[in-house]
């Protein structure tokens, strides 16, 4: 998973991550209270600043993953711009189209507050990416556990990580192993091949997790999965930073629209 | 010397199999040796070691550890499981931290002990075990080999007196078994009998003291390596004398 990779490879990796996490919390609520499209666009162009020239995960890379969600989020938002009637639209559109016996059509209101939603969500996720890119699961856990989230919850959380990561093992050597003996070269044989996979594949991790409970009980597991703390370290230059990107983000918000 | 395993008329049948798994298993292991288990693919080397450390229970029969009959009791099972450590056939089983530091010291704390002692531990069983430098990684991002010798420092930092090793060797390269082989030497110096499941002539004849020798749920052998390479007909009646032709003592 590529997530995964840069968040254990990135240069702010060993950065005490209830700073990156409340750096990160901190802008995504901003850019949902505050509402404001510069305030939300400030969001974003900084949350990529601090991930890609700070962190240094390569740009390519985050601009991939923004380019995945803003094409999700895009998407979503057509119907707040674009409105579909039988009625004859208002005069103040900007632009008509009329195809048969239904208009299509888009006001001022309806584009900005279309911009509006997409770049306060795109201020949100990039704030979210940020933490995501630049903290692995596990400490965003052990952070958790500090945080006096109840232990099973966590405990759970880490086992489906770790699952999740064997069952695509566990596919992608099924898979290749079909492969190699021409499971895939028809179509027919193809929806023959996929569907052994689906049940072997259930039936395999399955096994898998019973024997993961075996290894467990034997090193005494009792029902708490207990781990050594990650070590890290703090980093004032990021705080600041942080401080000073939020206090420009309430500066725009005192900018009109 | 009290042995530290005595298996007496062991059977065991795993869960919808007819067929048993261990079928009436007794043998005596020596404390504090070398000991290789050799056996063909299920003849039951896994299930004889996964009933070492309490995980699979008699169905009939008994099994005694340093003199006493195991106990499945709760606490039982904690004490065993304590001086009684086991590296799993495929690490993958085995590993679930996500990252290797976290994933060593699970053990240890489970014993009770602190994060100061926990965190020597972990530092001493990586540093056994050649992978201090992957003590960040996810365990997740190891060849197969580094997951063997991180899986086996999470055994080691328990400090068991018995290590049981299910086919450790076969992911490592040649060049890892000698570092593994070291340290089960420095096991063995400090008293830690240790078990090794394997195929390999070049294990018994050159590195264990004891060999076992299972077949279909049975002890077929169990003595010293010069017994078992130098009895012919029982080379031929374990059919180790197919794989191992090219037997030859000096
Ligand atoms: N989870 C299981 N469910 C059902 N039967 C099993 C299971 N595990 C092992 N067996 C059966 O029990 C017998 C002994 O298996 P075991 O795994 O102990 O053999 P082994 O000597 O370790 O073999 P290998 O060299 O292949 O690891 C085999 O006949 C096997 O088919
Ligand atoms: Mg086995």
């Amino acid at each position: 998973m590529l997530i995964d990779r840069y968040a254990y490879g990135n240069r702010l990796r060993h950065t005490e991550p209830a700073l990156k996490a409340g750096i990160a919390l901190t802008v995504l609520t901003l850019c949902l209270a505050l509402d404001h499209p510069w305030a939300s666009l400030w969001a974003l162009g900084w949350m990529s600043l601090l991930t890609v020239a700070v962190a240094r995960i390569p740009a390519r890379v985050f601009g991939r993953i923004l380019f995945g969600e803003s094409t999700f989020l895009a998407l979503a938002t057509v119907g707040i711009a674009v409105t579909l009637t039988v009625a004859t639209p208002p005069d103040a559109t900007l632009w008509r189209w009329h195809v048969g016996s239904l208009w299509i059509f888009g006001t001022a209101e309806g584009l900005s507050a279309a911009l509006r939603t997409v770049s306060r969500a795109l201020g949100a996720v990039s704030a979210m990416n940020f933490l995501a890119l630049t903290t692995p699961l596990v400490d965003l856990l052990a952070l958790l556990r500090r945080w006096h989230v109840p232990g099973a919850l966590i405990d759970i959380t880490a086992m489906v990580y770790r699952a999740t990561f064997l069952l695509l093992d566990n596919l992608h050597r099924m898979r290749t192993a079909q492969e190699c003996r021409l499971g895939y070269v028809t179509a027919r044989n193809s929806m023959h091949s996929a569907a052994l996979l689906g049940g072997n594949l259930f039936m395999k991790t399955f096994q898998q997790g019973r024997r993961l409970q075996y290894a467990l009980d034997a090193r005494g597991f009792d029902g708490e999965l207990r781990v050594l703390p990650a070590k890290y370290r703090s980093n004032p230059g990021l705080a600041l930073w942080g401080v000073g990107g939020v206090m420009a983000m309430l500066g725009m918000w005192r900018i009109p629209v | 010397m009290t042995p530290v395993f005595e298996f007496a008329d062991v059977w065991f049948r795993h869960n919808g199999q007819s067929d048993c798994a261990l079928c009436g298993l007794t043998v005596s292991i020596p404390s504090g040796e070398k000991i290789a288990v050799v056996g063909r693919n299920g003849s039951g080397k896994s299930t004889l070691f996964l009933h070492c450390n309490g995980l699979y229970r008699p169905q009939q029969g008994q099994i005694r550890f340093n003199g006493e009959p195991l106990s499945y009791t709760r606490a039982g099972l904690r004490q065993l499981r304590q001086r009684v450590g086991i590296v799993f056939q495929n690490p993958d089983d085995q590993l679930f931290s996500a990252s290797v530091a976290q994933d060593i010291s699970f053990g240890p704390l489970n014993l009770g002990l602190s994060q100061a002692e926990t965190t020597r531990r972990v530092q001493q069983a990586a540093e056994l075990c050649a992978i201090t430098h992957l003590l960040d990684r996810p365990t997740h991002a190891l060849s197969g080999g580094e997951k063997a010798r991180a899986a086996m420092a999470g055994v080691l930092a328990m400090e068991p007196s018995v290590v049981l090793a299910d086919e450790l060797l076969s992911a490592i390269d040649p060049w890892a078994r000698l570092d593994i082989f070291e340290i089960l030497q420095t096991l063995h110096d400090h008293g830690t009998t240790i078990l090794l499941a394997t195929h390999d002539l070049s294990v018994v004849r050159y590195w264990a003291t004891h060999v076992i020798v299972l077949q279909r749920g049975t002890v077929a052998f169990s003595g010293t390596p010069q017994q078992l390479l130098r009895n012919p007909s029982l080379l031929e009646a374990t059919e180790l004398s197919k794989i191992w032709w090219t037997v030859e003592l000096d």
